[in-house]
């Protein structure tokens, strides 16, 4: 049996084995048991929206049903893309200990992930820092700076058809 | 990769509930707005009805022209015409005539997020979660409340 902990799991998805890893909190400290033995894959992912397939649709029909994109969650500004990849063979009492630092962290982009392991034996580890993609700022710029025409947009023909 | 598709699906479906929990909450807010006006009369105090204004006065633009065509220029009409609590009453007094109905599609908003946010593992569906349940539990309560109420009244004016 495997001992997942994570310090925070909010900040990324983590998957063992190609399986989303769901964090329980159990005693101030969020923790997942998998029954992965041997080999494994863990990978640690958090990709900007505006990185997705059909992004700019999805972002439309968000921006629709959200009222002109007034009540939905901002788009991640800063473009961090963190996609840290583990291969490595677990013991029988295997435990590793997550420790991800958020994007705001001034040492994030140089390393995110922080991982403490028991019982493990790790034959690679890449990407624990967090990647700028420059195409997810541009992205993120074009939707802000669309959304913000399309309300002037709106608010001058709702003016217009309650004045008329 | 299945794992970027698995993941994506898991941050739209995280964004799809919070959006309709916010959505719930502002349903909610303007279906209050006439317990807002009676706030604002009983203390009568402009600022918090200047405060509350501006807080609605999107979504109002909005919801007003789909649901309330006639009554949403009507409401402007009086602003000119009258002082700006009156036309604040009047409108107060419209939206008081389809509260039920922004009340029961903000409990369907907020159940739709509760939903789609219930097992989602983003962070944005967590949240979605959490704003549809307290809508959820503040309803019920203000229901039981209403409903309390109107029963006290009810007897006392049989009795």
């Amino acid at each position: 049996m495997t001992k997942i902990t994570i310090n925070k799991p909010d900040i990324a998805a983590v998957y063992l084995d190609g399986k989303l890893i769901n964090f329980k909190k159990v005693n101030e400290c969020y923790t997942a048991e998998s029954d992965v033995a041997g080999d494994f894959n863990l990978r640690i992912v958090r990709i900007p929206e505006t990185l997705f397939k059909n992004w700019f649709l999805r972002a439309l029909v968000f921006w629709i049903i959200s009222v002109a994109g007034i009540f939905t969650p901002w788009y991640d500004g800063k473009g961090a893309v963190l996609n840290y990849e583990m291969f490595g063979s677990a013991g029988e009492n295997c435990e590793i200990n997550l420790n991800l630092l958020k994007v705001k962290s001034k040492v994030a982009f140089k390393q995110a992930v922080y991982v403490d392991a028991k019982d493990i034996n790790v034959y690679s580890e890449s990407g624990a820092a967090y990647q700028k993609d420059k195409t997810a700022v541009r992205r993120k710029r074009l939707y802000t700076a669309f959304s913000w025409l399309m309300r002037i947009v709106l608010s001058v023909l709702v003016i217009v058809f309650a004045v008329i | 990769m299945d794992l970027i598709k698995d993941y994506s699906s898991n941050v739209t479906k995280g964004r799809l509930a919070e959006t309709l929990a916010l959505l719930s909450l502002a349903v909610v807010l303007v279906a209050f707005v006439p317990v807002w006006y009676l706030f604002a009369a009983a203390v009568k105090g402009l600022y918090i009805l200047v405060v509350a204004f501006l807080a609605v006065v999107l979504i109002i633009f909005t919801l007003g022209t789909i649901l309330l065509n006639e009554e949403f220029k009507q409401f402007f009409q009086t602003i000119g015409n009258n002082s700006f609590l009156v036309g604040f009453r009047d409108f107060a007094l419209k939206i008081d005539a389809v509260m039920i109905y922004l009340l029961a599609a903000a409990v369907l908003l907020a159940a739709a997020a509760a939903f789609i946010g219930w097992k989602n593992q983003d962070k944005k569906g967590k949240k979605g979660k959490y704003i549809a349940l307290t809508i959820g539990g503040i309803l019920i309560l203000y229901s039981v409340l209403y409903f309390i109420f109107r029963a006290q009244i009810f007897a006392e004016v049989i009795i």
